[in-house]
Formats: structure tokens, sequence, C-alpha cells
């Protein structure tokens, strides 16, 4: 009997992996009015859609509302999927997209793939020591060299709380 | 009314046995998985990263088309592996490839690092599975494991009797091993506060 358990236990265990990579996907594509893509998290809501640009322009305005922001997957956190960044409509600006840990957790395989995200907005004020420990990091986490010195100004940037999102191929 | 306490003896011996064959690939696979996140901040538990350190000439002056198409071309890339390109910063070019591996390189040397990531066969599925990332039905299996694994614990305290069993030795080791964990929670909690 307990073979056969395990091989049951075996069957539902691979059909669960599988799962995960498409069950989201025709739900969500049974909703008329939702992007169509892989959902993580809540999916997309009533949120407002604004650009990214708009909300480093405009980060008061924002700040504690909920919004929607579409871009290319430029980053996804290595190690725990637990963040995301998301490209902007301009040049040399990337939007954080931070979930609770374990809550959703997205796939590496994420970054170079098209992302429509809801969250509350955060304006995150760094101080001068923060913002140096923060670059640091960044740059260890992508093999690159960091100088310090370079560092004049404490960052203050928008940061999205993320509660959901629908990733897909293209845009 | 009397219990019998031989047939509890072989229903606790049989539960304990059958749970065990059940449970024992899911047990194998969440303690190897409970290894591999008990340690994150030293390795990533999901994916293998290989960075190859690149050089594809100067791309300065180039349109970011001719850029992507002069790096795709350098590295003997499929163009139909790109999913993407990005400008993270000035003079940065970012070529994104498919399961999370990217060229990145500056524009004015041609200087970069081509990352490769490759999943972790079966430790990647393990965490899945072990981290709940699955939610949805999964959730129940796992609160259905969660279950025999506490029935497990406990029938298997009963299936030895005399010196051997709980009210031998046993006792003594599962108090060890009820002290060990208390311990700690009492020193992190209680005594250094």
């Amino acid at each position: 009997m307990g073979v056969v358990m395990m091989l049951v236990l075996s069957v539902s265990l691979l059909g669960s992996v599988e799962a995960a990579e498409n069950a989201p996907a025709t739900k969500q594509a049974q909703r008329v009015s939702a992007p169509k893509g892989v959902k993580y998290g809540k999916g997309i809501g009533s949120g407002k859609t604004v650009k990214i640009s708009e909300l480093f322009a405009r980060m008061d305005a924002y700040e504690g509302k909920l919004v929607r922001v579409e871009g290319l997957v430029v980053a996804v956190c290595p190690k725990r999927g637990c963040w995301l960044r998301i490209g902007s409509d301009k040049q040399f600006q990337e939007l954080q997209f931070k979930v609770q840990d374990g809550q959703i957790v997205f796939p590496m395989s994420a970054q170079g793939k098209y992302v429509v995200a809801e969250g509350i907005m955060r304006k995150v004020r760094l101080s001068l020591e923060q913002t140096i420990s923060y670059l640091k990091e960044e740059a260890e986490e992508r093999g690159e060299l960091f100088d310090e010195s370079k560092v004049k100004e404490p960052l203050v940037f928008p940061k999205l709380e993320g509660i959901g999102a629908v990733i897909r191929e293209n845009k | 009314m009397k219990i019998n306490s031989i047939s509890w003896q072989r229903v606790n011996n049989a539960l304990h046995r059958d749970l065990g064959y059940l449970c024992c690939a899911l047990i194998i696979l969440y303690a190897i998985s409970g290894v591999a996140v008990n340690h994150v901040a030293d390795w990533n538990p999901n994916y293998s990263t290989q960075a190859e350190q690149v050089s594809v000439g100067v791309l300065e002056g180039l349109d970011l088309d001719a850029i992507e198409s002069h790096i795709v071309s350098s590295l003997g890339l499929d163009p139909r592996q790109v999913k993407g390109r990005h400008l993270p910063s000035p003079g940065k070019f970012v070529l994104f490839l498919p399961e999370g591996g990217e060229v990145r390189v500056a524009v004015k040397t041609g200087l970069g690092t081509w990352m490769r990531v490759k999943r972790r066969s079966l430790l990647f599925e393990s965490n899945v599975l072990h981290l709940n990332h699955l939610k949805g039905v999964w959730t129940y299996i796992a609160d259905i494991f969660s279950l025999a694994l506490i029935v497990l614990a406990v029938t298997g305290l009963f299936i030895l009797k005399g010196p051997k069993g709980i009210t031998g030795r046993g006792k003594w080791l599962a108090g060890a091993g009820t002290l060990l964990p208390l311990g700690f929670i009492v020193y992190y909690y209680l005594v250094r506060g």
C-alpha cells in the first residue's frame, strides 16, 4: 500500500510543479479584462496605470497610492525571488517591485520578460551612509566595481510594495 | 471498556510503519531542501550561475540595434534567444537571454560579463515544494504531510516497550531532543533578551 501511495504522491508532486508554470496563465486568460500571462500573488486589480517615469517625477503625489506599472523585467532577486526591477519608459531608470518573502516568488527566468505589476508606491529616502551601502550591495550583486567616494548625495527613489503581477513573454 | 494494549501496540506500529513508507520520499526531499535554503546567504539554492568575462569590441557610436547585433554576432548567440535589452546607466548595455541569463557590457570598451543561469535540477523542484511556491492544492497536501509527521513522531515514541522504550532510555533521548531547541529559545529570547 505504501508503494502505491508513494507513486500517487510522486505523480501529484510532478503534476503540481507543472501546474505552477501553466495553471495561473490559464486562469488569467479566462478573465476578459485582465492582462494575459502568468499570475503572481493577487494578479492585477484596480490600480491606476502610471508610467514609471511619472512615479519618479512625482513621488510625493503617488506616495501611498495603489498603482499599476508595466515594463521589461531587468533584474530578479537571485536568491529568494522577492523583488523585480522594472525598466522605465525613460532611459537609466529602474523601479523596484518588492514583495513579501515567500508570499510571491519570482523565478530568475522572468528577467527579460514583460511585467504588469501592481502595488503601493512608497518613497524611499536613504541617508548617505545607507545610499553607499545600498549601491555597494547592488554593485556586488552585479559583479561590478564600486567607488564609494563618487557617492555625494543620498538617494530618494520610488519603490512599489508589490501586491500582484502578471508576467508574459512580450509586451 | 477495557482497552487491549496489544492491539493498540499493533495499530501504533502499523501506523508508524505505513506512514513512514508514505512520507519517506517527501521527508528526504524536504530535508535536502531544508539544508539548501538554510544556507541561502552563502549560495543560491535554486540556480547555478556561471559568469564569463567577454570582450565584444568597442560599441561607442553605434545605435541600440547595431549594438545588439554586434554582441549577438561576436558571442555567436542565436538572435532568437534575445529576449530584450536595457540601458541601466549611461555607457552600460544589457542583453537578456533565456532563463535569466544576460550579457552586460560597457559600451565604451566592449568589455563585460556573460552570465549563464541554470536551474539546479531536483533541488529547484524540492524548494518549490518545501517553500510552497505552488500554493493552491499543494498547501493542503503539505498540511496533511505535517500532520503525518506529527503522527510519525508520536507513534515512534511508543514502538518499543521495556528498557529501550519510552519508559526506559527513550525518555532520556526524547527529553534531550526537546531540550535542544528549548535551550536555544530560552537563551536567545530570555537570557540574551
